[in-house]
């Protein structure tokens, strides 16, 4: 498949009527009547398959966004993404809601690329930025009246504690404690089994928390 | 070292939680115009394509039907069997006397 990026520097100037909300495919589905839209982006109608790519655009936008490395360029993901759905777009059989179908498509995409990069060693203590100690500083302060409140540079942190982790641990961490979806929503997004999303986020969170005791160990 | 809270996954992850998350951008203009367009151009099956995918196919039933004949087809007559037909038993071997015992 080419991997020409599609030109996206101008804004959009119209809106689409009905953008889903980041990264939560239920909530952009509601309102949107699905069936017939898809009947005609099947038939070939370009009208109807570009209406799909501007409402699905915010929603795997995010996801591919959320779930790729910091840094990494998401328009080439989303683009193959999107090219992969018109592909499959036959073989969609109305078992689950559409986006949630097109969710589970970009996560794949999402984890053969993880796949795809060597996974970071162990986060260590040279590793940590000044607003990577700060924010560690914060979580360890028991006093509140310290605390400087939400951790905005807490998310590179944490970002870099998930780069150690495997594909698949990084994904269900981050659908789990950061969007905070529940382990069903996660079987549903990623078409994994249940016990397997939870014995492997219960593994990922005991590596996390023993690199993180080690780092407390060393922080002066 | 009581008044600390633990440094762990769920301590840190619940602050980032706190974070508002940026709203996701809308397509850029012409983006769903650029990608139909590509898909339609990458699906259409070229010429070329088809001609060398019937090609592939004419080979593989040419392989098939050749297998097929030689499992089918008799295999090669044992020369030695064609002595009977050319120089069929003669009457003293087809007679009684000539098989002792019979």
């Amino acid at each position: 498949m080419t991997r020409e990026s599609i030109d996206c520097s101008s804004p959009r100037e119209a809106a689409a009527p009905d953008p889903p909300a980041p990264g939560r495919p239920d909530e952009g589905a509601a309102g949107i009547d699905w069936d017939p839209l898809l009947q005609r982006a099947r038939d070939g109608e370009r009208g109807a398959s570009q209406r799909l790519v501007e409402l699905l655009y915010p929603q795997l936008f995010s996801i591919i966004q959320n779930h790729l490395p910091r840094g990494a360029d998401p328009r080439d993901l989303l683009q193959e993404v999107f090219m992969k759905m018109f592909a499959k777009l036959a073989s969609y059989r109305a078992e689950q809601p559409f986006p949630h179908w097109v969710a589970r498509i970009a996560l794949h995409a999402c984890h053969d690329q993880l796949r795809r990069q060597r996974a970071r060693p162990e986060l260590r203590f040279s590793d940590l930025s000044r607003a990577d100690l700060d924010e560690l500083g914060a979580v360890i302060a028991a006093d509140r009246a310290l605390d400087p409140g939400p951790g905005r540079d807490g998310l590179a942190l944490v970002q870099k504690l998930l780069e150690t982790l495997k594909p698949q641990e990084r994904i269900i961490l981050q659908l789990l404690d950061l969007e905070q979806k529940s382990v069903r929503e996660a079987c549903l997004l990623t078409g994994w089994g249940e016990s397997k999303i939870k014995v492997t986020a219960m593994r990922a969170r005991r590596k996390l928390n023993t690199q993180l005791k080690r780092l407390e160990g060393e922080i002066p | 070292m009581n008044d600390r809270n633990p440094l762990t996954w769920e301590n840190l992850t619940a602050r980032v939680r706190a974070v508002p998350t940026p709203a996701a951008p809308e397509a850029p203009f012409g983006y769903a115009t650029g990608l139909v367009a590509r898909w339609h151009e990458q699906s259409r099956p070229s010429l070329l394509g088809s001609a060398s995918r019937w090609t592939f196919r004419a080979a593989i039933g040419a392989l098939a039907t050749a297998c097929l004949l030689a499992i089918v087809l008799p295999r090669r007559p044992d020369p030695d069997a064609a002595g009977i037909l050319l120089d069929p038993p003669t009457p003293i071997a087809l007679s009684p006397t000539f098989w002792p015992g019979s």
